[in-house]
């Protein structure tokens, strides 16, 4: 028996349902994060924030511009 | 609520006078836009001032209706800080100040060194300083993209237009960049491992 080719094969997905919110495309394109993981991941090992105390001075700060 | 809001509406109801709009740009981007300082600011006491000037200016000049929406706050706002920097590596050289980067304190995540041991610590302290050393140690531009790319999260097109090149210029000084992290990790026997 023959099934329809639609019920057989692999489903397409449309372009619309690719997320690529969180992606730059030119980054994946070249490959960037497979190739290398060793170095990202090392520069991955400090992420800064500011200390509240920044943060919240900054906001002191607006609110007495304002 | 107001995490749901784009860039834009939040800086119209800013401008509307709804100030906790502006308090949610902050926190949206504040780890991003002091990353990129501290990159090129060691000294901490100085990255927080200029991290706090530049929300100051960018408060000032939306106010004054400078800027006009693309859909691109942050590379805006980058840009800000990335002009602070440079007034300020200015004023140092027009005072003939020679910087030493031992003086340097820890910048980043002070907080969290807090809840750990000693060895622990200075284990962080060490890569922190590994890190910046190997970025420190990039030619210019290669620098500024990596910087822009991972610290702060922006798109390789927005990097061409904050760096003024093309998007392949950028993409390649990324993979230059990129190559010689790596050789440099490789000759000073630095891997994740190790730590």
């Amino acid at each position: 028996m023959v099934l329809p080719v639609n019920l057989t094969s692999t489903q397409l997905i449309s372009f619309r349902n690719i997320n690529t919110d969180e992606v730059d495309i030119y980054d994946d394109a070249w490959g960037f994060a497979s190739e290398f993981t060793d170095v990202l991941d090392f520069l991955g090992t400090i992420d800064a924030e500011p200390p509240s105390a920044a943060t919240e001075k900054l906001l002191e700060l607006i609110s007495k511009k304002l | 609520m107001k995490k749901n809001l784009s860039d834009f509406e939040l800086i119209q109801k800013f401008k509307e006078g709804e100030q906790s709009c502006f308090e949610e740009l902050i926190r949206r981007y504040k780890n991003k836009v002091y990353a990129y300082i501290g990159m090129y600011i060691h000294d901490q006491a100085l990255a927080e001032d200029i991290f706090q000037d530049t929300f100051l200016k960018v408060i000032q000049s939306v106010k004054a209706g400078k800027y006009s929406d693309d859909g691109r706050f942050l590379p805006w706002v980058i840009r800000i800080a990335h002009n602070l920097i440079i007034d300020h590596f200015r004023r140092l050289k027009q005072l003939n100040v020679v910087l030493n980067d031992d003086y340097e304190s820890d910048l980043f995540n002070l907080k969290s060194l807090a809840d750990e041991n000693v060895e622990d610590s200075m284990i962080r302290v060490q890569i922190r300083k590994d890190v910046r050393n190997l970025i420190g140690q990039l030619p210019e531009d290669q620098r500024e993209v990596v910087i822009l790319r991972h610290y702060t999260g922006l798109s390789f097109k927005e990097i061409a237009d904050i760096t003024g090149v093309s998007i392949n210029t950028a993409l390649g000084r990324m993979r230059y960049a990129l190559i010689n992290m790596r050789k440099m990790m490789q000759e000073k026997q630095i891997s994740l491992t190790f730590y």
